[in-house]
């Protein structure tokens, strides 16, 4: 186990290399660089920027240096533990990125669990009593959860908020907590805003999961060991949740490796629609006006979330599942 | 006041038509309900341009206020202690500026909504119009601002520009000729800082570069060796201003970051403490709108800055402006920006009422909403007019690699069939839902240049001319469909390249398209991102038709890239190596034709032209430009609209609206308040 462990871990520092190296390039692929994105972006609201500004930007941020040496000196600088420096923010990548980290975890980590505790437990139920009403309303609900794309439904809720709720449109705060320090009522305010953004990520996850455990959960339980245990006298509990339930946990196991950069970069789609001042956004953004170092440093640090998440729920599935070798 | 003697800014025949201007009640601010302010500026106002440009307050002699009054927080700051009194703050001369519809009341944070923390950056330009002078309001004439007065000598070849005594930064400091001769010294001459010298501060016909000189220390002087004209109405623009603006370089606070007042070593050691490698990105980073240490000379500084959000600034206790009573401006406490991440939420919330103000990114269309919610909302809907000549301006390209198309393009009248095949009006009910006037590529009304001609001139639809015309030119051939064929016996196909930035361009050049038809003519519509769009307009060689807006049409003789061929990456070159002939005087590019030249040449002379001679020569070249039909205008004049809320008080309800004018900047931003009842 340890050796394997070892070995993995050394494959994930190549990865991560062939990692930074390509997001670079492929970020410095689109024609143009930040400041043609920048000028586009002024022109777009009719304001103009002089060339010769433009060329003491473009000195300013470095441009004028050829590719390979911004690229080892930002990868001097990670190694540093320098991000380097946002064009478009005009501060250090690292004050930005932190910052936003927070935030999502907390939207990305209360959907997860919401998801994963809904989904178990109805996922189980369906697929105990199969074909009855409280199986068939579920499944209903879950199509259409999963049907529904989770951007029209955010831009559906944030009507209805402002239509019927009176929550101002967007964003995680109300006008006059915005600039606040953090309290009790502020929390409070935040929490009435939360709902939209849970009830969306929570829907479509939700769904799925359901589908998955349901249609394991249902080949589990045929199989001969459960009636096995059913005929020895094993109570229904016990016989249910001591191998079936933990066989079919391994779709939920084997996908936290994904979730966990999915908590830092959660729901992007949504958080644009809704404005939350999350991760997502600002990684959009960075990438479609070429901030460079922002972008890049981004999906460094994404990539090494789920190489990591991958590695832990690779160990998770192998002290669920004892069938799985190291190889 | 000893300089009350009149600059030559006007001539005699514009100075005549302002006072009719002003008499007729025209002039745009005044409005709103209000009527005319009764403003009365004090005597000490040394007002140099005729008070009609001040947005229509006449001009009558009042009593100087003795003493000014202050924002309650300020005042509040004073009795601590914390604040030299209101009197001290303000120069000796403060500018007075006139309110659109009453005095209004101190207090009150201003709610807007920025697209991304960029777009907050507006603080550093369109919020702060802090420029030497300004453009008047109905962008007739250039008047003092930051400058107490300016003077021209006979020959425009020297700018004398007299500050005011007593003015200081937002920190308190002096605002002196000193911070000028420091921007010009120490940042402009500097190349890390400035790699290349911007086009403006160089002589128009030589191409060196301007001087600044300090007389005293509230008086500068530029010159240059050939006579520049223009150079005035530049400072009045966002060459001069915006995020570069000259009076935004406080000598006191960057000299610390900059190598003729630092040792070498403290330099490095602050460079390397900041995380940077070189100075001038440290410099460029104290230097900037986000650094909320640096001093200005703004209405608002900003306090709060990305990646905090919301973005706000706040009063400045230094600003040098009073109302007609002597109440120090501005009205407004705190701008404050929330950050959305994209138009649509923007407007969604400008529809529930949370948005006070704004213009900027109210979308056009959703003008139907707008209205259905303005009673819910608790907010007017106002219509200003975008100085945009034509929305979806026309670019072929006469510099074409394709040498048949090339000549098709330079052929005036294959040009004149082209635009006489454009159905404007069916453009303008369907893809701008009405709100634009069918025109041609010219002017706006309210232009001082402007000819009802210019706008009408080939932009009628008659397909059975534009037929004639091309057959005239030999394209009588046609293949099976019914499209004409090339001399070379080639089908005949034209590509429109747009990149969807400020209007409903894909329909609109999706029905140019089928309107071809009729004339035998096949476009093909091609979208792109803009990035890509800009990079090949640049390229100007393979382009055959590009589309871009054209702004800038009220006060066109700055940046006049729509009037004549051009080199540019958005809007798309249509005359690269003639404009390269032009740049390089002969030396490089292909020598362009007569009418051509001729409009280069009136370029040249404009640029140079004293105010006296500027008429007569803009009036040819705007001529010139409508015969030749360089560009192809479809629909224009269109709406900004924009949500006001009924408590936010002061906003004209009607302005033109430019980038030169740096609107809302040009409506006196610092003059709207809010009603607390």
């Amino acid at each position: 186990m340890l050796q394997y462990i070892v070995q993995r871990l050394l494959l994930m520092v190549i990865t991560l290399i062939a990692v930074s190296i390509v997001s670079f390039v492929v970020i410095e692929l689109p024609p143009g660089d930040y400041l043609t994105a920048y000028t586009a972006t002024l022109a777009a609201s009719g304001d103009s920027v002089d060339q010769a500004q433009l060329e003491a930007l473009k000195h300013r941020f470095g441009l004028d240096l050829p590719l390979y040496q911004r690229y080892f000196k930002w990868i001097w600088g990670v190694l540093h533990g320098d991000f380097g420096y946002s064009f478009g923010w005009n501060k250090p990548v690292s004050e930005l990125i932190w910052e936003r980290v927070g935030l999502t975890f907390l939207i990305s980590f209360t959907a997860l669990i919401f998801t994963w505790i809904l989904g178990f437990v109805i996922g189980v139920y369906s697929a105990v009593r199969q074909y009855s009403i409280g199986d068939y309303i579920f499944t209903a609900f879950s199509f259409i959860g999963l049907g529904i794309p989770d951007f029209l439904l955010a831009l559906v809720l944030l009507w209805v908020g402002y239509r019927y709720f009176d929550t101002n449109v967007g964003g995680l705060f109300s006008r006059e907590f915005q600039t606040e320090p953090w309290s009790w009522a502020k929390f409070v305010d935040m929490l009435k805003h939360l709902w939209v953004p849970l009830i969306i990520l929570g829907i479509g996850g939700t769904a799925g999961l359901i589908r998955v455990m349901r249609a394991n959960l249902l080949d589990e339980l045929r199989k001969p060991y459960v009636e096995t245990a059913r005929a020895k006298g094993v109570s229904e509990t016990k016989l249910l949740l001591k191998y079936p339930v933990r066989i079919a946990l391994n779709p939920f196991v084997s996908t936290a490796g994904w979730a966990l950069p999915g908590l830092i970069n959660g729901a992007t789609i949504i958080s644009i629609v809704l404005s939350l001042p999350t991760t997502g956004p600002l990684l959009l953004n960075a990438l479609l006006v070429q901030d460079m170092y922002l972008a890049a440093s981004f999906i460094l640090i994404l990539s090494a979330l789920t190489v990591i998440g991958t590695l832990l729920s690779d160990i998770m599935l192998a002290w669920l599942d004892p069938r799985i070798r190291y190889q | 006041m000893s300089e009350r003697h009149e600059p030559r800014t006007l001539s005699r025949r514009m100075f005549m038509r302002l006072s009719a201007f002003t008499a007729a009640g025209t002039v745009l601010a005044a409005c709103g309900g209000g009527g005319t302010p009764e403003a009365a500026p004090p005597a000490a106002e040394a007002t140099t341009a005729p008070a009609a440009g001040e947005g229509g307050a006449a001009a009558s002699a009042g009593a100087a206020p003795s003493q000014y009054n202050e924002a309650p927080m300020l005042a509040e700051l004073v009795a601590q202690g914390q604040l030299p009194p209101v009197d001290e703050r303000l120069p000796k001369n403060p500018r007075v500026i006139p309110v659109v519809e009453e005095i209004g009341e101190y207090g009150g944070t201003w709610f807007r909504a920025a697209v991304g923390p960029g777009d907050a950056g507006i603080l550093n330009s369109r919020l702060s119009y802090e420029n030497l002078v300004r453009w008047s309001q109905d962008g007739s004439t250039v008047v003092p601002n930051v400058a107490e007065s300016f003077e021209i000598n006979d020959t425009a070849t020297e700018f004398t520009i007299k500050l005011r005594e007593g003015m200081r930064w937002s920190d308190g400091e002096p605002f002196t000729a000193d911070d000028f001769v420091f921007w010009y010294e120490d940042v402009l001459l500097n190349t890390d800082l400035t790699p290349s010298i911007p086009s403006w501060m160089r002589d128009p016909v030589t191409g060196e570069v301007g001087k600044l000189e300090k007389i005293d220390d509230y008086t500068i002087k530029f010159s240059f060796p050939n006579p520049y004209g223009l150079f005035i109405q530049i400072l009045a623009g966002p060459s001069a201003g915006a995020g570069g603006n000259i009076c935004d370089y406080p000598k006191h606070y960057l000299s610390q970051f900059h190598p003729n007042y630092v040792s070498e070593e403290e330099l490095a050691q602050k460079t390397q403490d900041a995380g940077f490698d070189n100075w001038w990105e440290l410099f460029g980073n104290k230097r900037n709108w986000q650094n909320p240490e640096q001093p200005h000379i703004w209405p608002w500084i900003p306090t709060r800055v990305p990646p905090d959000v919301p973005v706000v600034a706040e009063r400045n206790p230094y600003y040098y402006k009073v109302d007609p009573e002597g109440n120090q401006l501005p009205y407004l406490d705190k701008v404050q920006f929330d950050i959305v991440e994209n138009a649509d939420l923007l407007n969604l919330k400008a529809v529930a009422g949370e948005i006070d103000c704004q213009f900027r990114h109210i979308l056009w269309n959703n003008y139907p909403l707008f209205i259905d919610n303005a009673e819910q909302g608790d907010y007017r809907v106002f219509r200003w007019k975008l100085a945009e000549g034509s929305n979806c301006l026309l670019h072929p390209n006469m510099n074409h690699k394709d040498p048949v198309l090339r000549e098709l393009f330079q052929n005036k009248n294959f040009r004149i069939a082209l635009s006489l095949g454009i159905d404007r009006t069916q453009i303008n009910e369907l893809a701008y839902q009405g709100f634009g006037q069918p025109r041609q590529a010219s002017l706006i009304p309210e232009s001082p240049y402007f000819k009802e001609e210019h706008a009408t001139r080939y932009a009628e639809h008659d397909p059975d001319r534009a037929n004639q015309l091309l057959d005239e030119i030999g394209l009588t051939e046609r293949d099976s469909e019914g499209f004409r064929l090339r001399p070379d016996g080639e089908p005949l196909t034209i590509t429109i390249e747009y990149a969807p930035v400020f209007g409903p361009w894909r329909d609109a050049v999706q029905m140019i398209t089928d309107q071809w038809k009729q004339i035998g003519i096949r476009a093909i519509p091609k979208e792109e991102d803009r990035t890509l769009f800009s990079q090949r307009g640049l390229a100007g060689e393979e382009m055959d038709m590009g589309v871009w807006i054209m702004d800038r049409c009220l006060t066109p003789l700055i940046e006049p890239w729509y009037f004549l061929p051009y080199q540019g990456g958005t809007p798309p070159s249509t005359a690269a190596l003639w404009w390269q002939w032009y740049q390089s005087r002969g030396e490089q590019g292909e020598e362009p034709p007569a009418e051509v030249k001729r409009q280069y040449e009136l370029y040249d002379l404009i640029k140079g032209a004293s105010p006296d001679e500027l008429p007569a020569l803009a009036e040819e070249f705007f001529d010139n430009a409508s015969e030749n039909i360089w560009f192809i205008g479809t629909v224009g004049v269109l709406p900004h609209v924009g949500i006001v809320k009924n408590n936010f008080r002061n906003v004209p309800e009607e302005a033109v609206s430019d980038w030169l004018q740096q609107t809302p900047g040009n409506t006196n931003v610092e003059q709207y308040f809010k009603r607390s009842s």
